[in-house]
């Protein structure tokens, strides 16, 4: 027995680039959509302050079911499997890549360029940040390229941000409200953000955006079938061509009845992991390598950025909690122009408690009880701490890899994936020289404030982390083109993170949804306009 | 005479139970409504080691939330998981035996050092105790309360993890992780003095 589910379209996975790739095809086009999701649906907003409370309380995931057991990567990975995906957790930030990004290689001769510009990009970024509802400011023009203003007004600055922007400005570096998917007003049928301050990993009123309220409203309007719980296990050809015929996968509650998606276009929207994974794990005899994978490029050049931090004591009383998920960004180091060595990065300024959290003994050992614990607490409090931190893009080398783990299995028996990052040799040769001339900069704003630089960490950890399905003109170089459209089958997709040839150097989800949108039209052109129905 | 008794009931309890789960299920329907650890006990505690400028109906509205805390306590929750590492982490065992046996400790020590009760010392003699009893614990920093060592741990780091500690300290009303205007968020936290 098995059981068939048709569609036009078949979209694998339900995170953020999902969700919106899905409300733009099923806005724009007269195609019928499935959606898999392998996780369990996403808790009600109903009971979102009960699960922040005990979160707050006790540090319980307010996501409990987000995650199934033993189908985990080796390597970098967030837990993130539920509808919505890992931005459910997300802490909202959003800033665009820099044109830069998109030209390591023209400009400064290191890395790989992407086949698309920043320009081409512009308009589904300003689609990202209508369709999410992104608050933020312009940014002074030549470092914050934009071609129209974000669709709300700024979170306004704090308190402790506005006087840590005096601070960067004495130091002469152009901060500005790093721009992020929270409402500064009602927006999309959401409330203005009351500063809960713990948008990641739970936002208990709808104020930041999260892929549910896109599912929620695509199922109550009929747009699209969700079908949860049911994990997509290979996708196999039709007998006599490269185009993908259907998907075979495993309903978790009926793991003896396989399902099979039959669907004129495939969209594998899994992320950076269980994207390639799903392609190694397709391979048949045709593919043996894999689906999509005849460049070899599958699961390759996975990419991120790492980042250097550092905590400033400053001659400034901050007040702790005031908006603290809220930060300062800089693009002035993104935008670099020429230089005789390449680094680039962005920079970045929140509040921070560290040094200045109550505490049990003084530096002597002494311990502390009662009243002297709270005096020992207020001396601390009449300086300030900043913390800064700047991702720089690290470019990855093609073993920079995603590989089929046949030692480790999922409970159906498919191997696990590993990840197992590289920098390249030019990326490996610049990593001291770029971390060095961070820490200049955290060094010149220190001294620019009668600050004093309390620590500094460089970490090994890429943020954000993508690529693996690279995009690219030469099919023997890359996986798909610009559109996501995979170069072996021109019925499967792969959009969002696993396209990105970099890293960039700032936070990456609005760069895989402006993607992803990208990919929607394109996608979409297969099937007529909805406006020609009607 | 009936709180000591009391007292001594858990003690015993707390003595005989193995620690485990169930165990402090049982402990905790022992005193339906509390959390299982001795109020006089415990609320001797708060009044040694938490500030004496919350007053002592402030004192004692902190112990009532610590009880609170600890009452709904789970362990074996899932533990909230940070970005890039596919480690699951679970809340560990109910603290209330051990924390429970630690007053009665406290207690002992009180009674074999000045023959009074704990509670009938004053702070400085509590603290003095308290102070003995966990010096060889690792205080650098305040961990999450269900991870404290030693009860009077537990109840500090349960204290200065609430929003009205922070207050205390700054004296303004910050109200950090409570639901506040967006547009205030610029202005300087109103002064508790000011305010009165």
């Amino acid at each position: 027995m098995r059981r068939v589910i048709e569609s036009d379209i078949c979209i694998i996975g339900s995170g953020i680039t999902a969700a919106l790739a899905a409300e733009k095809i099923a806005a724009e086009r007269d195609a019928s959509i499935v959606v898999v999701e392998a996780g369990d649906d996403t808790a009600s907003m109903g009971n979102r302050h009960v699960s922040r409370r005990r979160y707050l309380a006790y540090g319980e995931n307010p996501w409990p079911d987000d995650h199934i057991d033993g189908q985990t990567t080796d390597g970098i990975q967030s837990r993130s499997m539920l509808v919505g995906g890992l931005a459910m957790h997300w802490g909202g930030v959003t800033p665009r890549f820099s044109p830069e990004d998109f030209r390591v290689k023209s400009l400064y001769g290191v890395g790989d360029d992407w086949p698309i510009t920043y320009d081409d990009l512009d308009p589904y970024y300003l689609e990202a940040e209508e369709r999410m509802g992104v608050a933020g400011e312009q940014g002074p023009p030549e470092l914050d390229p934009r071609s129209h203003p974000y669709p709300m007004p700024r979170l306004p600055l704090s308190y402790n941000l506005t006087l840590l922007k005096e601070w960067s400005d004495k130091a002469e570096i152009p901060f500005w409200s790093q721009p992020s998917a929270k409402n500064s007003r009602r927006y999309a049928g959401r409330p203005e953000c009351c500063r809960n301050d713990t948008c990641s990993p739970i936002c208990p009123t709808g104020a930041k955006y999260s892929p549910d309220f896109t599912w929620n409203e695509l199922r109550r309007a009929g747009r699209v079938e969700l079908i949860k719980r049911t994990l997509v296990r290979q996708l196999v050809l039709e007998d006599n061509s490269d185009r993908i015929h259907h998907a075979v996968a495993l309903d978790r509650d009926e793991p003896d009845t396989p399902v099979e998606f039959h669907a004129r276009a495939f969209v594998v929207a899994g992320g950076y992991a269980w994207s390639p994974h799903l392609l190694l794990l397709s391979a048949n005899s045709r593919f043996p390598d894999g689906i999509a994978n005849s460049s070899g490029a599958v699961g390759k050049y996975m990419t991120g950025h790492r980042n250097v931090s550092a905590f400033v004591s400053l001659p400034m009383k901050l007040y702790p909690g005031i908006n603290s998920s809220h930060s300062l960004v800089s693009k002035r180091y993104m935008r670099p122009g020429s230089m005789s060595r390449y680094v680039r990065h962005d920079l970045r300024i929140w509040e921070s408690t560290v040094g200045r959290e109550p505490r049990l003994k003084d530096e002597d050992g002494s311990i502390l009880l009662g009243d002297e614990v709270l005096r020992d607490w207020r001396s601390r409090t009449e300086r300030g701490t900043a913390r800064l931190r700047a991702y720089y893009d690290v470019l990855p080398a093609q073993e920079s890899q995603l590989t089929l783990d046949r030692s480790r299995r999922n409970p159906w028996g498919d191997p696990m994936p590993r990840l197992q990052f590289r920098d390249s040799k030019a990326s490996r040769d610049l990593r001291t020289h770029t971390e060095q001339s961070i820490e200049s900069v955290f060094a010149h704003m220190a001294r620019a404030g009668d600050g004093e630089i309390l620590s500094t960490r460089s970490s090994d950890f890429q943020d954000h982390p993508a690529g693996g399905c690279r995009m690219g003109d030469d099919p023997d170089t890359s996986v798909c083109d610009e559109y996501g459209r995979t170069h072996d089958h021109d019925n499967l997709f792969v959009i969002g993170a696993p396209t990105c040839v970099t890293g960039g150097c700032a936070n990456g989800t609005l760069t895989f949804v402006a993607l992803g949108l990208r990919s929607a039209a394109m996608i979409g052109e297969d099937f007529p306009a909805a406006d020609q129905l009607r | 005479m009936a709180e000591i008794n009391r007292r001594g009931f858990l003690g015993s309890v707390a003595a005989a139970l193995p620690v485990a789960a169930a165990s402090h299920r049982a402990l905790k329907r022992t005193k339906p409504g509390t959390s299982g650890l001795d109020d006089e006990l415990t609320r001797a505690l708060g009044h040694a080691v938490l500030p004496a400028e919350l007053g002592s109906d402030g004192i004692d509205r902190v112990v009532a939330g610590f009880h609170s805390w600890l009452e709904e306590y789970e362990p074996g929750a899932e533990l909230n998981h940070g970005y890039g590492t596919a480690d699951i982490e679970f809340t560990p065992d109910d603290p209330t035996i051990s924390w429970q046996s630690q007053l009665n400790e406290l207690e002992r020590e009180a009674q074999r050092r000045f023959q009074l009760s704990f509670v009938r010392l004053d702070s400085e003699g509590r603290r003095g105790i308290v102070r003995r009893q966990i010096s060889g614990d690792r205080l650098d920093r305040l961990p999450r309360p269900y991870r404290a060592r030693h009860v009077a741990v537990g109840l500090l780091a349960y204290f200065y993890s609430t929003p009205e500690a922070t207050d205390l300290c700054y004296q303004a009303a910050i109200g950090k992780n409570n639901c506040r205007p967006l547009a205030r968020s610029p202005r300087e936290p109103i002064s508790l003095r000011r305010r009165g």
